[in-house]
Order: C-alpha cells, then structure tokens, then sequence
C-alpha cells in the first residue's frame, strides 16, 4: 500500500502556505513517483497556479497574507467549480467550519494532521482530466 | 367556468343564503330593534348610589355630574360616588334631591322634595330660606335667561331674581312675575315660556302671550293637566309632546307635527330632551326609553339593557353621553357603540372567531375556533356543512383566490376549499409536524402556497412541496402570507420576514423583524406585525419600528388593515387600536416625539379586547367599508365613518387631602383655595386628584409632579392618588395632569400648593445659622480637593485606558510571533514525526529526522527570542547594567555603527522601575531600527548626584515632533507613548528633539533613589 500502483495516473497538488518549512513537510508525504506537489506561498498565487496547472487537489493555508486561503477558495471555486480544495488551519472551531464549507471546500484538516489530508487525497479516485 | 354561487348550493354545502334583494350595507345588519345602536352602561345602590331612584341630573361647569336622589346628591367623575345629604353635609336643604340647575356662573341649585332649597358654590353648601328672599313652598323651577339672570319660579307665588346673596324681585322679574306658572322654560333664543295647567304661555316683551293645546287625535281623549314633556329645540321653540302627539311651539305657533305616533298614546311622556346631534329622546312613565333616528323610532327598554322603564330624568353630558335617571333603578348612561358585536346567541357557532373572507359582495365567510365555518349574511348566519369524516372544526385561515376559490385551512391539519361547488382537500405531507394552516395564499401564476408551523407548502400542479429555513426562509414557523402587486410573495415567520421573488428567497430587515404574524401592503409601504415586538414599516428597503414605548397601547400586532380614511387599524392578543399613518409618519420624522393611538376596549362595544392572533385575516374590510374583526367574544364590526374621536380635554380637579391617614380638605369644602398647609411632622401625604371624562374613566391617564420633589411627570396611569412619605419641610407645588380615552390631554391640569411646615429645628433660621459657619470653612477645603482629586482621576482614567491598549497590542504581537514561528515549527516536527511513525516513508528516515531536529533548534530559538523580548533574562541574574550592554550588543550585531557609554547604575532603582529603565534604551533604540534609517547611533548612561541620565541619539531622517504630538496615530506608532507613559511613572523628564533631516536626540533624567514602584 505504500506506493501508488502504476495503473493510476500521477496526482497533482498544489500547496499553497506562507512557511517554507511547512510546505517541504508537506512534500515529504508523497513519493515523487505518487504526486507531484506545486508549492505558492499565498492565495493569489494559488489562484494564479490554479489556473494554469489545473491540479487535482488544492491543499490551502487558512491563515496567509495578502490573500487568505478561504478567499482564495471562494474565487477558485467560482471559476472552477469542479476544483477540490482541502483547506487546512491551525486554529478550529465551528465558526471556521462553517466558513470553510460556504466557501466550497472539499474537507478541512488541522495542520498538525497531515496525514488526514493525505488519507483524504488518496481515498479519492483522481479524476481523469 | 368558475361560478361562486353555484358553489354554494351543492350536495356537501347546505347553505341557505337569505336574499334580500336589500343593498349590502347597514341596511342589511340586524335591525335596530335588534341590535342597539348604543352601549348602555347603569350603576345602581351596588356600585355607590345613595338610594336607587335619579330624579334629576345636571353637569356644573367644572364637569362633574350631580344626580338628585331620594337619599341626597351625588357627586359622580365615572369612577366614585360622593355622597352628600343634609344630616352629613352642613348646608343641605332637608328631603329628597328633586330638582338639580347647574347655571352658568357654576353655582348647583338643589331643590327637594320638602321644598327646601339649597345652592353648592365655591365648594360651599348654603340653605336659602326666608332671609334669602324665599317665600314659603320653596322653589320649583329654575331658569337662567340670555343675561345669566338666575331667575326661580316659587311654586304658584312668585318668581324672583338670585342677585348673588338672595332673591329679589326686580324689573326684570316684574313682568315674569305676573303669570302663575308651574315651571318655565325657555328656547335657544332666549323667549320665555311657561307651563299652564291646560296650555302654555311664551313672553313677548313683557306681555304674557297664551297658547292652547292641540286637540288630541280622533278617538283620544285629551290627557290630564300637566301631563306633558317639553324641551328646547334646535330649530327653534320647545318640543311638547302631549295629547298623544309631538309638537314644535314657536313663540306663538304650533310649527311642526311630527305626525301620528301609534305608541305615544299609550304611553305617559315624563321628560323629554333633543339631543346635540338633533336626536330626540322620551322619557316615558313605565314604558321605557324613545328616540328617533332618522324617520323611525326606536324603544330602548329593560330588554335592551336598561334597569326598568320608569325615566325620571334625562341628560346629555358634554361628551355627548345621554344619562338617564330611573325611578327604583338606579342610573344608566347610554352611549353609541362604535362596534356592533355578534356572538352565538345572533346565530355564531362559537364566539371566538379566527379568520374572515368576503366571498361575494355580501357574504361573509367567518372561520371558528372549534365551531367550524358559518357564513353571514345581512343579518343571517349560516353554518357550513362539510363532507362526512372531515373535521373541519378549527378554522386557521381562510383565503378566496383569483378564480373565486376559497380556501381553508384548519388545526388539525386540513387544506381544503370550495371550488365549482365541490369541496376538496389538499394531500398534506408530514402532516404531524405542520399541526396547522396558518396562512395561504395562490400567487399570480397559479402556485398554491400554505403557511404551516413545519415551514411553507407549496402545490405546483397539485404535488406538495416543503420549503423551511434550509431553503432559505427566516424560521420554519411560518405565520403570514401576502403577495404584493408586483408579485412578491411575504412570508411572515417566528424569526422574521421573507421575500420570494424570481424563485429566491431572501431575509428581509435581517434581526429587526421577529415574530411576523402578519403582512400589510398600502401603496409603496409594506406593514408588518409583530407579536410581542410591535408594528414595522418597510419604505424604501428602510425599516422603522413602532413599539408601545413610542406610544403604541401595546406590542402584540398581530393583523393590519387600514380603512382608507388615513388609518391603520391592528389587531392582536392585547386588543384592537387604530392609528393615523400620519402619525407614524410624523414620529418617523421626528415631528411628534410620542404616537397617539387609540385602543378599543369593551366599552365601545367590542365582545372582547382580544383578538385570537396568528390567523390569517382576523380583520377584513368589507367591499362597503365595514372593518370585521374577530375576537374572542364574537364578531364586531365598525364603520371607520362613524369614529369620532373624543376631543374634549378633560377637567382636572384635585378631591381630597389626607395626611397621616386623616383627611384634611376635601374639594367641596375649600374648593376656593388651592394652598395646603400640612402640619410640622407629618409623615405620609395623600393626594386625591380625578379627571371628568365619562366616555371611558378606565382609559383616562395621569401624570403628575411635586415641584421642588419629584424630578419628571410621573405617569401613573389611570390612579387616582399621589403619595408622598417624609416630605422635608418646604414649599411644594404639586400639579396633575390627564388625558381623555382618546389621549387628548389637559395639560393645564389641576395644581396644589403644598407648604410642609418645619419644627422650630427645622427652620431655615436656626438651619442657616447652624449651617452657615461649617459651610463656608468647609467649601473652600472641599472645592480644592474636589478639582485636584477630579484632576488626578481624569489622569488615572486616561492613563489606565492607554495601559490596556498597549497591553492588549503587546500581547497581539506576541501571540503571533508564537503562531507563525513558534507554530509552524512545532506543526512541521509533528507531521514529519508521524510521516516518519507510518513507515510509509516517501523520504529517507534520516532525512526526515535531520529536517525534525533542524526545526526543532528553530523552534527552541523562537522560544529564546520571545522569552527574552517579554523579559531580558540579564535584568534578573546580572542586574540592569549588564542587561543594557548586551541590548548595546545585540543592536549592534544588527549592523548599526552604535557607540555606547554606560556607567554602572545597578541597584539605584526598584526592580519595577529598573524594566522601565531598559524598556526606554530598547524602545529607542527600536525606533532607530525600524524608523530612522539612521548609520551611527550613541547611547549614554550617566550618573550625577541623584540623578540619572539616559541619552539615546541617531543621525537617521528624524521627524517634525511638534506635528507628530498633534497626531496621536503618528506617537502610537512610534511606541512614543509608551516612552513618554514609563518617564512619567518614575517621575521623570523626557524630552525629544528631532527635525526632519537633522537626526534625533532623546533625552531621559530620572531621580533615585525612587520608591518602591508599583
């Protein structure tokens, strides 16, 4: 179970968070062979990459300047409506809850609990585009 | 084809509807011999009469209303009776009250059956006898002529003039005199006349001119001497009703008939009155009460409500009231009802009545609270049969659609209707939890919508649908229904209001609406009430709320109707009022600063205040204007034509004065004076005040103040007396002020000097001498120390507030320096840490645990950084001098050219001021990182004598101080504040100089030693 068999096709993710360090943690989940993992530090970015890389997954920073993760949800969504955005926070609350499933996103994981959005993200056929 | 009438007369629907032929309209509900047009109201020995027979009655000027009884005078202001006779009120001529004149100047003459006679004037009670210029045999009749001479018939002796002590004869009673009458009378225009045993004479200069009365009809015979009634009439003359007919006398001449009267023969007319709107009233020995409206008369007896049929006397009060004294039956008013009500004894199947609908012009559809549905007629009810097993008995709301549908729906819950005369229900799904139809409505494209508390059904082509508040509504109760003409459907729910439009839903107004139990459209303007909440206007998408603080009587609007005269009428739980949308205009402008609306109550006719609420229209207007509501107590009905709000101001007088218990004045004994003196040491003071407004004393309000005490107008309500405990000696002025049952107030009111008498100790003699030395030393200590304490507070208060603020702005930024450094690190090590603990390792474990102990270090960094910033580890273990040289250090890794010079200053200060020391160098010398953009920086530390010196300077881009202390934005962000705030607390100097261009120098002396700091 630990490497993708061949016959699926390679995943594309995009990661879009203001810290360095987080996103190579992020990286390390997958191996190159699995996903390939697109890196943007904010949410106009990520719209930006979004549109050009068409990536299966959007893994985004709840929490990022100069535009935060759920706007950058919001716009992609619009645009893109088939877009799967799986928004991750340090903070949680229902509030946030709320916020996040208004704004379209697929799922919401704590950022200490990767491994669910990678349990997530592999759970879901990768849509043949 | 729809054909309504058709629908009614099928095998499911047996209902008989009584064509008249008659226009609808008021000719069509129950005749008057039916259904009184006046509300009568009595009082007998129970509620306060002396004795059960009213003789006379008369109204003085200050309003009051007096009744003559065999048992004494009555004094009456709608609410008490007083009571007076002569063996407890001096002055009182002895026997039973048979005769009452109020004239104009406000004196009460009293006539009684033992011929006495007395007068009431200025609160006094005087008996007239001899000396007064009476003859023997007292008087009988009394007349006030156009000059307000009071003149007094003396049974058949004399008739003399009153010329303010006694009774004299004059030049004006000469000619007068020469008749021997038994009383007088006399027109609107002043011409005397007076009753003969066989006829009567009028006073033409000052010759006596007889006239004889008509000969009865054939076939009667002509009645006994004196038997006759006559009274002023407007169009001139007396009306005499006698010999079986009624008749207008001018001067000399018979003028007017008014025709054969079947039942006046057989009847003994004993007082008669024509009313102030030209009604004529009779009343007879026996038979009752008469009066004719329009052609017809119309009896009002014991069967109508009066006590008995005997009339003794009759009067029309100000108010246009017509009272009626009884013999043996003691009082009653009669009143025209604004509301006729109709109740299960007319032929409703039960009296609380929910919903309305005007099907045909003519027919009205009235929905029950378990009596099912009955449709009016005229004057007709008829009950709606429905279909065996259906239980119909609750009706909730009731709707006729375009097409001529009625439609029903029920607590149970049904939705049923009435179409090409078959009787149909709609398929309710989930049915328990909808329990009842509040609302329905069919919209304009032909959509069936229905208001339940399990949200809002909708049958498009026959097939349900529930919409509830995860589509969109305000709240799945939902209450009211109303398409608007530009076909928005309003759905009014227990959290609010609404919209549909273009299939959308859309909150109305957000949280200012709640509890919508129903929706008004009128021009532009959309109404809304609200149980509990008020009444709401939507102009504009602007929302403005009226609420029974603003002037509404109560909150629980429940249903709206306006009657097209420039009225809202509402109606709800705590009953019905009507306001001018004037009115609310003007409060929503700010012209008028409290609403006047009039609530309506029993007493003008409706069965109950209540009107069961949440029904889908309660109130409906009729195609000929007639407002309907339901209410608990049956079906009323009113004509907004006929609303004629109560005008008159009523007067305000102040009864009675108790003090400790023990009364001290009452109005009738000094009613000439208007000072009280109450007695050294009394403790409890007790005002007993009233308004004479007689159409509804329970509405009458009052507000009242004891100048030199009371604040404001204290409103109370309709109470009728003020208390006042341990009042300190003084001089007060107490007013009270009231208002009619249509909130028209008399703001002149009614006012009492009140003068507490003080003890020797109290006065203001012995006070002031006492008083006056202490309060002259003590004010000059005492205003000294209030303005320095004032200006150390004002200091504290503004210094407190900076604290918090820049407390609060440091912890912000320390609580993001841990979530975004301290943070990530932390989430970085524990998702490699469990990426690593997977064994799913898509890197090297090596390579894994080397990123982990590499953001770990960072993390541990962090944690040094931030410790350090909230606090410089060195200021603890190696004292402040030490801690200043390694923030010295620190900066100048930075790569600022800093020179530094320090002389030891450890242990001069308390730990408290020494942090406030080091936070003013790390401060400064933040400031010239981050702002001044300087390359060489100097600090120096100095000590001399007891005094410390800290100089922080840069050659950076400096600033204009002057300005930047002008704009407290620009200090804030230069931390200066805080600088300034820590010199201040040491009771140090700081001074800034900078320029633009020119660098900046700061500099900071402080004394030691300091006492310990805070």
């Amino acid at each position: 179970m630990t490497q993708n068999s061949g016959s699926k096709p390679k995943l594309k993710i995009l990661v879009a968070d203001d810290h360095p360090s987080f996103r190579r943690a992020f990286k390390s989940l997958f191996h190159p062979d699995e996903a390939e993992v697109l890196e943007c530090s904010d949410g106009y970015e990520a719209l930006i990459q979004y549109g050009e890389h068409r990536p299966h997954w959007v893994v985004m920073d709840y929490d990022m300047a100069p535009m935060d993760g759920l706007t950058a949800t919001e716009s992609i969504r619009k645009q893109f409506p088939e877009a799967r955005i799986l928004l991750i926070t340090l903070h949680d609350g229902d509030d946030i809850r709320e916020a996040v499933r208004k704004a379209g996103a697929v799922a919401f994981v704590r950022k200490e609990n990767l491994m669910q959005a990678r349990d997530i993200i592999r759970g879901t056929p990768a849509p043949q585009v | 084809m729809i054909r309504p009438r058709a629908a009614i007369a099928t095998a499911f629907v047996i209902l008989v509807l009584a064509q008249t032929g008659a226009q609808l309209g008021q000719a069509q509900v129950p005749s008057n011999s039916q259904k009184s047009a006046f509300l009568i109201q009595t009082w007998g020995v129970d509620d306060g009469l002396p004795q059960s027979s009213v003789i006379s009655i008369a109204q003085t000027p200050d309003g009051y209303l007096w009744f003559g009884t065999f048992d004494g005078l009555v004094r009456f202001d709608g609410v008490r009776f007083s009571v007076f006779d002569s063996s407890t009120t001096p002055g009182m001529a002895v026997g039973g009250i048979i005769k009452l004149y109020a004239d104009r100047s406000g004196r009460l003459w009293i006539g009684t059956a033992e011929g006495g006679l007395s007068v009431l004037e200025k609160g006094v009670f005087r008996k007239l006898g001899p000396s007064d210029g009476l003859s023997p045999g007292g008087g009988s009749s009394f007349l006030e002529t156009g000059q307000g001479s009071l003149l007094l018939a003396s049974g058949h002796l004399a008739t003399r003039k009153f010329d303010g002590a006694r009774f004299v004869e004059t030049a004006e009673t000469t000619p007068i005199a020469k008749i021997k009458a038994s009383s007088f009378e006399h027109d609107r225009s002043g011409v005397l006349y007076a009753s003969l045993p066989a006829g009567l004479a009028w006073l033409e200069g000052t010759e006596w001119r007889t006239v004889t009365f008509p000969l009865p009809p054939p076939g009667l015979a002509p009645v006994p001497t004196n038997a006759f009634a006559l009274t002023p009439a407007s169009a001139g003359g007396l009306w005499v009703t006698v010999n079986g007919q009624i008749l207008r006398l001018e001067k000399g001449a018979w003028a007017e008939n008014l025709g054969n009267i079947p039942w006046l023969p057989a009847i003994r007319p004993f007082t008669m009155l024509e009313d102030s709107s030209g009604l004529l009233w009779i009343g007879s020995y026996g038979a009752g009460l008469y009066h004719r409206r329009g052609m017809a008369w119309v009896r009002i007896s014991a069967e109508e409500g009066l006590p008995n049929g005997v009339i003794r006397a009759l009067l029309e009060d100000r108010e246009g009231s017509i009272w009626v004294g009884t013999d043996g039956g003691g009082l009653a008013r009669l009143k025209p009802k604004l509301f006729t009500n109709y109740t299960i004894k007319d032929g409703l199947p039960e009296n609380i009545v929910t919903s309305l609908c005007e099907v045909d012009q003519g027919s009205l559809w009235i929905g029950t609270h378990g009596g099912g549905l009955t449709v009016m007629r005229g004057s007709e009810f008829k009950k709606i049969e429905f279909p065996p097993r259906t239980n119909n008995r609750w009706i909730w709301s009731l709707y006729l659609d375009s097409s001529s549908t009625l439609w029903g729906g029920t607590f149970g819950p049904r939705l049923f209707y009435f179409r090409d005369g078959k009787y149909g229900e709609m398929e309710i799904p989930d049915a328990p939890e909808k329990r009842s139809i509040n609302a329905i409505v069919k919209d304009r494209h032909g959509v069936l919508w229905a208001g339940t508390r399990g949200g809002l059904l909708c049958y498009s082509n026959g097939i349900p649908r529930t919409f509830t508040a995860g589509d969109g509504l305000a709240d799945n109760s939902v209450h009211a229904l109303f398409e608007t003409a530009d076909g928005v459907l309003w759905i009014g729910t227990e959290e609010g209001l609404t919209s549909l439009s273009n299939g959308r839903f859309t909150r109305v107004a957000g949280d200012q609406l709640k509890k919508v139990y129903g929706v008004f459209a009128l021009g532009a303007d959309l109404w809304v009430g609200m149980k509990k909440v008020g009444l709401a206007r939507i102009r504009d998408g602007r929302v403005s709320v009226y609420r029974k603080a603003d002037g509404l009587p109560h909150d629980h609007v429940e249903s709206i109707v306006a009657d097209g005269m420039g009225n809202l009428w509402a109606s709800g739980h705590h009953g019905i009022f009507r306001v001018a949308l004037a009115e609310l205009d003007a409060f929503s402008e700010g012209r008028k600063k409290t609403i006047d609306a009039f609530l309506y109550g029993r007493d003008d006719g409706l069965g109950s205040r209540e009107c069961p609420g949440g029904h889908q229209h309660n109130v409906w207007q009729s195609s000929d204007g007639r407002l309907w509501f339901g209410t608990v107590g049956g079906l009323s009905v009113i004509d907004p034509h006929q609303v004629k709000p109560n005008i008159l101001p009523p007067p305000v007088w102040i009864e009675d004065i108790f003090t400790d218990a023990k009364e001290q004045r009452s109005a009738i004994q000094s009613a000439s004076t208007n000072e009280m003196i109450v007695p050294a040491g009394t403790k409890q003071l007790e005002i007993h005040y009233t308004a004479l407004s007689f159409l509804a004393p329970g509405q009458v309000l009052f507000k009242y103040r004891l100048d030199g005490y009371d604040q404001d107008w204290i409103p109370v309500g309709n109470r009728r007396v003020a208390y006042y405990q341990g009042l300190p000696p003084g001089p007060y002025h107490f007013r009270v002020i009231a208002c009619n049952n249509n909130g028209v107030w008399n703001k002149t009111g009614a006012a009492l000097a009140v003068v507490m008498q003080p003890f020797f100790w109290q006065t203001i003699w012995f006070r002031g001498a006492a008083v006056m030395g202490v309060l002259l030393s003590g004010l000059f200590v005492y205003h000294r120390r209030v303005s320095m304490l004032q200006r150390e507070q004002r200091a504290q208060r503004e210094f407190s507030a900076r604290l918090i603020a820049s407390q609060e702005q440091e912890r912000k930024r320390v609580a993001g320096e841990i979530h975004d450094s301290l943070g990530q690190n932390l989430i970085v090590i524990k998702n490699r840490a469990d990426v690593a603990l997977s064994g799913d390792n898509v890197v090297p474990l090596a390579d894994q645990l080397a990123e982990i102990s590499r953001s770990a270090s960072e993390a541990i960094q962090e944690v040094r950084t931030i410790a350090h910033n909230l606090r410089p580890y060195q200021l603890d273990r190696l004292g402040l001098t030490k801690a200043l040289e390694a923030l010295v250090k620190q900066i100048k890794s930075s790569g600022l050219a800093l020179h530094a010079e320090i002389v030891s200053i450890d242990r001069l200060f308390a730990p408290a001021h020494e942090i406030n020391l080091y936070r003013v160098v790390q401060e400064s010398m933040n400031n010239i990182l981050k702002h001044s953009g300087a390359k060489t920086a100097w600090v120096t530390v100095k000590k001399e004598k007891a005094r410390v010196t800290i100089s922080v300077r840069d050659d950076g881009r400096g600033f204009d101080y002057p300005a930047l202390l002008n704009d407290p934005k620009g200090k804030r962000g230069l931390g200066l504040t805080g600088l300034i705030e820590r010199a201040r607390s040491m009771g140090g100097d700081l001074q800034i100089e900078s320029a633009p261009g020119q660098g900046t120098q700061l500099t900071f002396t402080v004394r030691f030693p300091l006492p310990p700091g805070p």
